[in-house]
């Protein structure tokens, strides 16, 4: 049995781990309010850009010819991005991820899986596993800029034209609360867009021409959806952790409660075999 | 007959303007525009330029870099890939930003794309410094 004075040791150490992780709690709200606002801020610039892509494309009768729209007759290679977190201790945020990327590669065993990781769990995840990665995107510790979602965006967009991959898919989390994040799977490319509406103005003027206009219009949504993607991830990471913390400072909690009164039996049963001691001494020498 | 524009002028980071307008000018692929009500729908694509709008007798200016711009139904879309007004512009850190630029310019870059991209933030840091 643990003398008092171990039972005091463990004390004080699951208290200080208890400061650690309440304070990696507080850390983490602060960071997601910001991370939240970042996101948000950035819907309406993905939302406005599809529905000129979805404009344009009725324009062109649903049938707007651009190499992102020409799905492969045969795919033998996907690309798969997959965005995570580079830090751990954020509960099952990165391990629900990489479980859905990982299945996707299963469902996909016919065809040769190309990895490019946003996020060094993703990263060291398939690298151990032996996939073939494309390039990596790490070390980024959730600020990424436009610039960035810019430069995974012209590696994927540059493949899929030269025929590298046939396919690109993303994979990550989508943040839908403090609490709840849930892991989303789109295909990138080739884009589908919904075909069939009739385009609102008729008499719409373009400038230089519409051919033109969806060259730069298609990969800057490539890019937006990674962009939207990478955000949605920190936030959900933020989120993921600050839950993660508060449960471990409550468990951390709960532990001390039970080592307290552990503690107090220990020194309970000392000062009663010292009593006892004592008592057996005094009638010895009697 | 409307009498004002609704303007939304957002970029990837963020909404800058939401708000009702009188007139919006800017410069597109064929040259610089010139927005008022009732105007015909019209997408363009947006050049680095300033682009200006009023509402009543104040004016407000926002230097903007490649994007695209859409109006219809007197309502006018930007989506600039990068946008700040010209308030806010910290001149050093521009000036710092197109000195990089201009040195990485002067070298190689063997991907066509990049080197095009690094024109476009060249010319949104010029556009900013000469306002």
């Amino acid at each position: 049995m643990a003398s008092a004075r171990d039972i005091k040791r463990k004390i004080n150490s699951v208290s200080n781990t208890q400061k650690i992780t309440k304070t990696m709690k507080m850390v983490s709200a602060a960071k997601m309010r910001k991370a939240i606002e970042v996101m948000q801020s950035a819907r309406p610039y993905s939302a406005k850009l599809a529905e000129l892509i979805q404009e344009l494309s009725n324009r062109a009768g649903g049938n707007a010819e651009h190499a992102f729209f020409e799905a492969k007759e045969e795919v033998r290679t996907i690309y798969l991005v997959v965005v995570t977190s580079d830090k751990g201790l954020c509960g099952a945020f990165n391990s629900n991820v990489l479980k859905a990327a990982y299945n996707f590669t299963k469902e996909h065993k016919d065809k040769t899986i190309k990895i490019v990781p946003v996020g060094k769990r993703a990263f060291d995840f398939f690298a151990k596993r032996g996939f073939e990665i494309v390039e990596k995107w790490i070390g980024f510790g959730g600020k990424y800029t436009f610039n960035d979602a810019v430069n995974v965006g012209r590696l994927i967009s540059k493949s899929f034209i030269n025929g590298n991959a046939d396919e690109v898919h993303l994979i990550y989390n989508e943040f839908k609360s403090t609490s709840s994040q849930v892991v989303r799977s789109k295909k990138l490319l080739p884009l589908a867009v919904e075909s069939g509406s009739e385009p609102s103005y008729p008499d719409f003027e373009y400038e230089p021409d519409v051919t033109v206009l969806l060259d730069s219009l298609l990969p800057q949504f490539i890019n937006t959806s990674i962009f939207q993607s990478m955000l949605e991830s920190v936030a959900g990471e933020h989120g993921a952790r600050m839950v993660a913390m508060d449960n471990a400072t409550r468990s951390a909690g709960e532990m001390i409660k039970k080592l307290v009164l552990n503690y107090n039996k220990t020194r309970q049963a000392a000062i009663t075999t010292e009593l006892l001691d004592i008592v057996n001494g005094a009638e010895a020498l009697k | 007959m409307a009498d004002k524009l609704f303007l939304e002028l957002v970029s990837p980071e963020k909404l800058l303007v939401s708000s009702d307008v009188d007139n919006v000018f800017a410069m597109g692929a064929g040259g610089a525009f010139g927005l008022y009500p009732d105007h015909s729908p019209f997408c363009t694509e947006l050049v680095p330029c300033v682009l200006t709008y009023a509402i009543g007798q104040e004016t407000f200016k926002v230097i903007v870099s490649k994007g695209f711009l859409e109006v219809a139904d007197n309502k006018v879309n930007v989506l600039a890939e990068r946008a700040v007004y010209v308030k806010d512009i910290d001149a050093a850190k521009i000036k710092a930003e197109y000195d990089a630029l201009s040195a990485e310019l002067a070298g190689e870059i063997a991907d066509e794309e990049i080197r095009k991209e690094k024109e476009t933030a060249l010319k949104f840091c010029e556009t900013a410094l000469n306002i």
